[in-house]
C-alpha cells in the first residue's frame, strides 16, 4: 500500500512528530511505500532547523531529516503554513525581505496542490495531529 | 475521487479552521467531489453573527456562506455536537445536513480520502 502522511502538529509541544515518524518506518519495514509526507499548519514547525532540543530529546527535525536521506522521500513544508510560521528557506528569505532563515535543507517548499497530488497518487492519507 | 474535510476544532482560537478551509478549497479546485464535515467543537466554524471586529482576528469564516461557489455542497454536521452546545440548525450560517454518529461513520466509509483539521 502506498500512503501519503500528513503532519499537522508542531515541533516539540507534541507526539505527532514522533509518532509520524515511527509509522512511516514501520510501514516500509512492513513493505509498504510512503509518496511524501506533508508538513501543514504547526507541523511546519518540524522543519526549523534552529531547534535545538537536550541531547537526550527526540531531535525531530533531524530525524526527519535523516529519515529521508535513507529513503527517499521527500518532505514538503507548505509554503503559506511555513511563512505564517517563520519557516522559510533562503529563496523565501530573499522574497520576503527578512533578515534570516531557518529551514533545513532536507526540506522543500510546497503548496497544497502538493497534498492533493500526493493523496490522489496514495491509496490512503494518513494524519497526525 | 471523494474527498472529505473534518473540521474539528473552533475558530480563532487556533489554526486548524482557517488552514483546514484553505486545504479544502484547493482540493475543490481538482477534479474531485469535495465535502466537509464539522464535528466536537467545529461545529462552532458554521455559527452565524461572528464579529472579529474588535479584535485582530481576520473573520475568515466567512469564506463558509461561499461554498457553494466552489462547488462544495455537501456539508455535514454532527447533530449531537451541535446539541450538546446548545446550538441547532437555525444558528448556523448556512444549510448543513444533519448526521448521527452512526451516519458519519458510513460518510468516512463512502470517501475515499480523509483529511482531519
Amino acid at each position: 500500500m502506498k500512503f501519503n502522511i500528513l503532519v499537522t502538529a508542531g515541533l516539540y509541544d507534541s507526539q505527532a512528530a514522533y509518532c509520524a515518524l515511527q509509522f512511516c518506518n514501520a510501514a516500509l519495514d512492513a513493505g509498504h511505500e510512503i509518496s511524501q509526507v506533508f508538513f501543514y499548519q504547526a507541523g511546519v514547525t518540524i522543519a526549523n532547523q534552529l531547534s535545538a532540543p537536550w541531547q537526550d530529546e527526540f531531535n525531530a527535525t533531524d530525524s526527519w531529516a535523516d529519515f529521508s536521506i535513507r529513503t527517499g522521500v521527500p518532505l514538503l513544508v507548505c509554503v503559506s503554513a511555513g511563512e505564517r510560521r517563520g519557516v522559510i528557506n533562503a529563496d523565501q528569505q530573499a522574497e520576503l525581505d527578512k533578515p534570516g532563515h531557518n529551514m533545513h535543507p532536507n526540506f522543500s517548499v510546497a503548496g497544497l496542490g502538493a497534498l492533493h497530488d500526493g493523496s490522489i497518487e496514495s491509496d490512503r492519507t494518513v494524519t497526525f495531529k | 475521487m471523494k474527498i472529505l474535510y473534518v473540521f474539528s476544532a473552533g475558530p480563532y482560537s487556533n489554526a486548524r479552521g482557517q488552514e483546514g478551509l484553505d486545504a479544502m478549497l484547493m482540493g475543490a479546485n481538482f477534479d474531485l467531489e469535495v465535502a466537509a464535515l464539522f464535528l466536537h467543537d467545529g461545529v462552532f466554524q458554521l455559527k452565524s453573527g461572528q464579529d472579529a471586529n474588535g479584535s485582530e482576528l481576520k473573520e475568515f469564516t466567512k469564506t463558509y456562506m461561499a461554498l457553494s461557489d466552489f462547488g462544495i455542497n455537501d456539508i455535514y454536521v454532527h447533530d449531537q455536537s451541535l446539541v450538546a452546545r446548545g446550538l441547532d440548525q437555525d444558528k448556523l450560517m448556512i444549510n448543513t445536513k444533519m448526521l448521527d454518529g452512526k451516519a458519519i461513520s458510513d460518510l468516512i466509509k463512502q470517501h475515499d480520502r480523509v483529511f482531519v483539521f
